[in-house]
């Protein structure tokens, strides 16, 4: 194989680098960010993923549940109630593997410079807040986007590779 | 000194803008809604009327969504997440470091960004 042949594997290569370190980046950012605003929130870096896990309640008084947001950029953070298990409910806004539909990626999709501390995690305390009424009232009360048909993920973005 | 019984309103609007013609839509509406509502609460006023037939007809003239419901099972749980639920949907809520929702009245908390959960099933 001779050089010139080569040139598009290696630029190939030198892309998905810097892709990985762009996520990278992202990633230690999203954290520190997270530490100092949310510190009830463990995280970790898993390769080029951001794992946060942490217990968080509606108020003084209320049942802890434990939340964990799974973050690789540029994709939409996933994100699940894991203790206590939460029966699968598509009014509470779940979708069918049990991830909560925070808002409506149809609408408007998931930004790269948007962060977890001022998204997510405020979505996610709402949710549990919306969550409990409906326990309660048997209604969700937070504002919902209308949807026909079955309940879809917002897909996987197309990595950057500039 | 002041004279007992003679004030002066200042500067009160001439008294056509603060009345309405009985033609006007929104009275119409009102109206229309006031009359029903009184249907309703006539049921109140019947000898026999028990606990949960009244619920359902001030439920429905206060549209309290389920307000009722959930204080005969936990009041105090009811009262905090309906305060926080208004707090949301007023658009003022804030995230605090707890992760507790509660007013975004100063920098300690995290402004609530507006958003819709997705998504409300209308049609399967």
């Amino acid at each position: 194989m001779g050089l010139v042949s080569r040139i598009p594997l290696i630029n190939s290569m030198a892309k998905f680098l810097k892709n990985n370190k762009q996520k990278y980046r992202k990633i230690v950012l999203e954290k520190e960010l997270l530490k100092k605003v949310f510190p009830f929130l463990k995280t970790e870096i898993k390769g080029i993923k951001l794992i946060c896990r942490g217990w968080i309640r509606t108020y003084d008084e209320s049942e802890h549940y434990r939340i964990e947001i799974e973050y690789e950029p540029w994709n939409s953070p996933v994100t699940h109630i894991i203790e206590p298990i939460i029966e699968l409910n598509a009014r509470a806004h779940m979708y069918p593997d049990g991830g909560l539909c925070l808002f409506d990626w149809r609408e408007q999709r998931w930004q790269d410079n948007w962060h977890l501390h001022e998204t997510i995690i405020p979505w996610i305390a709402e949710w549990l807040v919306f969550y409990e009424l409906f326990c309660l009232t048997g209604i969700w009360h937070g504002n919902s986007a209308i949807h026909i048909g079955k309940k879809e993920k917002e897909p996987r973005s197309i990595d950057k590779t500039n | 000194m002041q004279k007992r019984g003679l004030h002066r309103i200042p500067d009160t609007p001439p008294r056509d803008k603060l009345t309405k013609s009985s033609s006007d839509p929104n009275m119409i509406e009102l109206r229309d809604h006031i009359a029903e509502a009184l249907t309703k609460l006539q049921n109140v006023h019947r000898p026999d009327c028990n606990q949960k037939e009244a619920r359902e007809v001030w439920d429905w003239v206060f549209q309290s969504e389920g307000y009722f419901e959930g204080y005969d099972k936990d009041p105090a749980k009811t009262r905090i997440l309906f305060a926080k639920a208004s707090l949301i949907n007023a658009g003022i809520a804030g995230t605090n470091s707890s992760g507790v929702v509660g007013p975004a009245k100063d920098g300690a908390s995290i402004p609530n960004p507006p958003h819709k959960f997705y998504g409300e099933i209308s049609e399967e």
